[in-house]
């Protein structure tokens, strides 16, 4: 898997206030991955590996009591768990249609999370962000 | 008879106040296209950028407008399936209960056709986890 060019950061919703300096840190550790209709990119109750962030897909996250949301939009995050440890998946992502989706492997997450506090601040609060949209979703309430 | 007698007898007052009316009504005709002249060159002159204006607009309005989704058979078919299973399922539903029920009744890619009228807005989110028709 290559790493990512800055060009296709900087064309995605998640990574946009971040600062060209960022964007370099975090290009290496971002891979970008196709999957095909069908194929499960995170599964409840797993070990959270990887954090997905859609480029050209479609996915539907199912949680507990049959709940789920979809995802269609560039820049959607999928495998929020990832970056915490130790952790599980809380939802099963499964993509509705072929497409690329950009990956960052759970521990490279945590390692920058733990190395580099102003950056892995910003990303913390963007998954945190994303959790609070969905929690009522993914925790049945 | 003569003179002006002649001329009441024979309804000539009509005939001249009718004559008067016309002329009167060319005349003015004339003067206000003349007046506005200036105008119609001007359009003439601009006739190109007046018709590109004319045209953008058009493509403005034509890119408003709701566009018409025309759903394939295969998809409409599916619709229809899909609308059985929701009937037994509930309404508002579970997406996966439905991806896995379409599945089982071996409905040709139901991930993809879902897709499709998720993206459609055929099938809307009821902002609690669960789906539901739009119309």
């Amino acid at each position: 898997m290559m790493p990512t060019e800055i060009e296709i950061l900087n064309s995605v919703s998640f990574f946009q206030d971040l600062s060209t300096n960022e964007l370099e840190i975090l290009s290496p550790i971002i891979h970008r991955v196709k999957v095909h209709e069908g194929e499960i990119l995170t599964r409840r109750g797993m070990p959270a590996s990887a954090l997905y962030i859609n480029l050209t897909g479609n996915a539907m996250v199912s949680y507990k009591e049959d709940r789920a949301v979809t995802l269609h939009e560039k820049g959607d995050v999928t495998g929020l768990s990832a970056g915490v440890v130790p952790s599980v998946y809380k939802g099963t992502a499964v993509a509705l249609t072929d497409g690329e989706w950009l990956s960052i492997a759970g521990h490279d997450l945590v390692e920058l999370i733990q190395g580099n506090n102003a950056l892995g601040e910003k990303i913390l609060k963007k998954i945190g962000a994303v959790s609070r949209e969905r929690a009522q979703i993914m925790d049945g309430e | 008879m003569t003179g002006l007698e002649n001329i009441s007898a024979h309804n000539g007052w009509a005939i001249v106040c009718v004559g008067v009316s016309i002329v009167v009504s060319g005349l003015a005709t004339l003067s206000f296209a003349i007046a506005q002249l200036h105008k119609l060159l001007g359009l003439w002159d601009n006739r190109r950028n007046l018709f590109q204006k004319f045209k953008n607009r058009k493509e403005n309005m034509e890119s408003q407008e709701t566009p018409v989704l025309e759903l394939s058979l295969d998809v409409q078919e599916n619709i229809r399936n899909f609308k059985l299973l929701t009937a037994k399922i509930g309404d508002p539903f579970s997406l996966p209960k439905l991806i896995e029920y379409s599945e089982k009744c071996g409905l040709k890619s139901p991930l993809s056709t879902i897709n499709t009228l998720l993206t459609a807005k055929v099938i809307v989110p009821d902002g609690n986890g669960y789906f539901k028709w739009f119309n």
